[in-house]
């Protein structure tokens, strides 16, 4: 209880400052409200608006998680593919990080003419934005594993399989969940990016769409309400790949050392 | 598994002939190396920095192949789980207890898990480490690791003992102290083991013979017996020791003027 | 992706924005979209020199994606906009009071644009498609709140190619470029604007800060002015302009779509009102129906009175007499 007092405490009183100063600023600085709202309306709103935030974030919730799933399924299985062979590394390789340099908002309009609207082309920008830290963190701990290791395991005569399942597969943890934590966020960002240009409207609507919808009609506070809606979904997502990676691998891995010392 | 009377039939444990080793075409690791290791031996390589010593506990160890010349372990070739393998460092896997460390080579001898869990226990308690079982890697000292890592080699019941300077990156107390454990490890198993060092007392102290290596390329300088049969602390300290060291030092001195 | 970094930009950007003031004898008018004939009245005005002629010294800035004109004035980044009707009364429902000064179009030419394959000529046939729009544009959002459809949307990412591939789709767009371009494409579009489909409003509204024009009256008068001379000369002989906005400002809109979109402008600039109040008249029936509307359809929370958000007191009739 008391570590997570610890954990919690300073971000939270971070928190507090900023909304106390946000809004001190908005009453001194006499800023009308719709160039900066202050916390009291945009909560106001955020309660107003709560049916459509509450359709947003669940719409928003399912299609970032279809996004990261699909961006672990893939990036794990292309990063296992990528560390058996140096020359399909070498080959293929670049070109993921060509993937990743493809800008996402400019290619959802195809995403669109491919598969259709709603769900499947967001969740593909999703994807596209998230497939990368997971397959490059993979893969750099499949293939940065102590030789030595390797070594010792070939003299008693181990086959790639073995080496892999010991030492490699073991090895990676860490630096997969390294890149789902990256991910993760990005799956969510990915996700609000692709409703915001090719999202679905409606009982469909995400948060990305709202994020459009509100400033269309110049209504700041519900772009603000809309903003945090997806700052929360964004940290609980951090936060969910947190918790998982202390939950597989907190007793040994050194950057979980700090916690329960 | 090989019968021990086989075994017993050829006291030769590691045979090298006329050996080579070259990384490319200008540099020569190793050139005309002839060593025999007999069973029960203790026998320390040791040499200038970078002259190919571990390389030649690497080929020993079949994990690299000469460039010419011959290495044979007659009776334990292709016999799994003969050849012990030590490193410098422990090498351990982080996310393993003590124990389940001990146990990595005997899964991959495909042992029941049952076995390898009372095989594991015994090794541990062998090089004293009874009671840290569960702990993990980052929860030991560096002496303890370097025990975990002599268990997970001695729990194989190897046939050959191949160890590059293991005690090299630890302080001189915990180093002496395992000197002397180890000591009594290999004597009571009658191993037979090649030892890489850079430190001539050390040599001295574990073996029974010690073959000085030169500079690149490395070629046998000289092979001076150890006359002790007695081990103690205090040895270290008799003009006997002092002697053999004296000449070990002075080989492998000439073996630095060789160039 | 941390809140606190989040507002602190934002902070930092509206401080940086407030900072940014026009200077006092440049007046500088935000449009809505990349140059086009939709603004056909600024730049007719500035080509023919009656800003200069009024000793304004006039600045035209190109809008474009996330451009919302109506924030630029109202931060006063801009003397005048140029947007909706509905922008306008959203202002005033967040406390802002804009006034809006002259009308280029008498009917919005925003609507939807379908495949004349589907058939569709109404807001009924709509249910039936895939709406392809930008969230949130109020018309479309008021006419679903009248009609009860509820078709599926998807968010409108600029681009018509989507909707050339499908038959059952309907995109927004703009009565006076779209349909060329897409009839260009391959396609056989029906354009069906807000009006047609029942929601009629002014577009190309230009509007200041009402602080403003109480402080600056002969400057607005002067200013729209400019822009009735500059719209009249334009319905007259629109080439010249098209040419000048092609060649100077925006070398993207081409002079066939320009000459397109003049040809369907005749139509809609022009009303009753423009014949006996001047070019870029309004009247209090459409503003009113408007605000109540939105209000109505639950788009502003607030009732807003429309009647102090607009006037045609700065306008000269005699701007009604080039209309052929």
């Amino acid at each position: 209880m008391k570590r997570v007092v610890e954990l919690i405490g300073p971000p939270l009183l971070v928190l507090l400052i900023v909304v106390g100063l946000w809004s001190l600023a908005v009453r001194v600085l006499g800023l009308p409200a719709f160039v900066l709202p202050g916390p009291a309306r945009v909560f106001e709103t955020a309660i107003v608006e709560s049916e459509r935030l509450t359709t947003g974030f669940r719409n928003t919730l399912i299609a970032s998680t279809v996004g990261l799933a699909a961006a672990t399924l893939v990036g794990v299985f292309g990063a296992v593919i990528l560390s058996t062979s140096r020359v399909l590394e070498r080959a293929l390789y670049p070109w993921a990080v060509v993937l990743q340099t493809v800008p996402a908002v400019a290619v959802a309009p195809l995403f669109v003419l491919w598969v259709g609207p709603g769900l499947v082309s967001v969740v593909l920008v999703a994807f596209i934005i998230a497939v990368f830290p997971i397959l490059a963190n993979t893969l750099m701990g499949l293939v940065s594993t102590d030789p030595a290791l390797i070594d010792l395991l070939r003299m008693q005569g181990a086959g790639r399989v073995a080496i892999f399942r010991k030492i490699r597969l073991p090895n990676s943890l860490p630096y997969f969940f390294t890149g789902m934590r990256i991910s993760a966020g990005l799956a969510v960002i990915g996700t609000i990016v692709g409703e915001m240009v090719v999202g679905r409207g409606g009982a469909e609507a995400g948060l990305g769409y709202y994020v459009v919808f509100s400033a269309t009609q110049l209504k700041t506070d519900f772009v603000f309400a809309t903003i945090i809606v997806s700052t929360a979904l964004g940290i609980a997502f951090f936060l969910a790949m947190v918790g998982l990676s202390s939950l597989v691998m907190g007793r040994w891995h050194e950057s979980e050392l700090r916690l329960d010392r | 598994m090989v019968a021990a009377s086989e075994i017993r039939a050829d006291p030769v444990r590691v045979s090298i002939r006329d050996l080579e080793k070259r990384f490319s075409q200008d540099v020569v690791a190793l050139r005309g190396i002839d060593l025999d290791v007999e069973e029960g031996e203790f026998v320390s390589l040791v040499g200038p920095s970078g002259c190919g010593k571990s390389t030649l506990l690497r080929l020993v160890a079949g994990l690299d192949h000469p460039t010419s010349g011959k290495v044979a372990r007659p009776g334990i070739d292709d016999v799994p789980g003969s050849v012990g393998f030590v490193f410098q460092d422990a090498h351990l896997l982080p996310w393993r207890t003590a124990r389940r460390n001990v146990e990595l080579l005997l899964e991959i001898q495909n042992i029941p898990g049952e076995e390898r869990r009372r095989r594991a226990q015994e090794a541990l308690a062998r090089v004293g480490l009874e009671g840290f079982e569960d702990a993990y890697p980052r929860q030991l000292s560096g002496g303890m690791k370097m025990r975990v890592s002599l268990a997970r080699t001695l729990v194989l019941d190897p046939q050959l003992f191949l160890l590059d300077e293991p005690f090299g990156a630890l302080d001189e107390i915990t180093r002496e102290k395992l000197n002397d454990d180890f000591l009594e490890l290999t004597r009571s198993s009658g191993l037979t083991t090649l030892f890489v060092t850079h430190s001539v007392t050390e040599a001295v102290y574990l073996s029974t013979r010690v073959v000085v290596i030169s500079d690149r390329p490395g070629t046998v300088v000289d092979e001076i017996p150890v006359p002790f049969t007695e081990r103690h602390r205090g040895l270290r300290n008799t003009p006997e020791f002092v002697k053999t060291c004296a000449v070990v030092s002075e080989t492998l001195y000439r073996g630095m003027g060789e160039r | 992706m941390r809140r606190p970094v989040t507002l602190l930009a934002m902070l930092a950007i509206v401080v940086a924005a407030c900072g940014e003031k026009v200077e006092d004898d440049t007046i500088s008018v935000q449009t809505d979209w990349f140059a086009s004939t939709d603004h056909a009245a600024l730049y007719a005005a500035e080509l023919y020199g009656y800003f200069e002629d009024r000793n304004l010294d006039v600045e035209i800035r190109q809008g474009g994606p996330g451009i919302r004109a109506a924030n630029d004035v109202a931060t006063e980044t801009a003397t005048f906009g140029l947007a909706l009707t509905e922008n306008t009364i959203l202002a005033a429902a967040e406390d802002v009071e804009l006034l809006s000064v002259f009308a280029t179009y008498q009917e919005s030419p925003i609507g939807l644009m379908v495949h004349e394959s589907s058939g569709v000529s109404d807001i009924e046939g709509i249910a039936d498609l895939t709406v392809q729009i930008f969230p949130g544009q109020v018309f479309w959002e008021v006419l679903k709140h009248e009609t009860g459809i509820a078709p599926v949307e998807i968010a409108f990412d600029g681009s018509m190619t989507a909707w050339a591939e499908n038959p059952d789709w309907a995109v927004q767009g703009f009565a006076t470029t779209n349909p060329f371009d897409a009839r260009k494409a391959g396609a056989r579009p029906r354009m069906l604007t807000a009006t047609q489909l029942g929601f009629r409003s002014y577009a190309g509204v230009i509007f200041t800060r009402q602080s403003y024009a109480r402080e600056n009256p002969q400057a607005v008068q002067s200013f729209v002015e400019a822009l009735q001379q500059g719209f009249a000369e334009f319905l007259a002989d629109p080439e010249p302009v098209i040419e000048y906005i092609n060649d100077k400002v925006n070398a993207d809109f081409l002079i066939e779509v320009g000459e397109a979109a003049a040809s369907v402008m005749q139509d809609l600039a022009v009303s009753q009102d423009t014949e006996s109040s001047g070019l870029g008249a309004m009247n209090a029936g459409v503003w009113d129906d408007v605000a109540a509307r939105m209000f109505d359809a639950g788009i502003i929370r607030s009732e807003v009175d429309a009647s102090t958000l607009w006037t045609n007191a700065y306008l000269s009739s005699h701007g009604a007499r080039v209309i052929q």
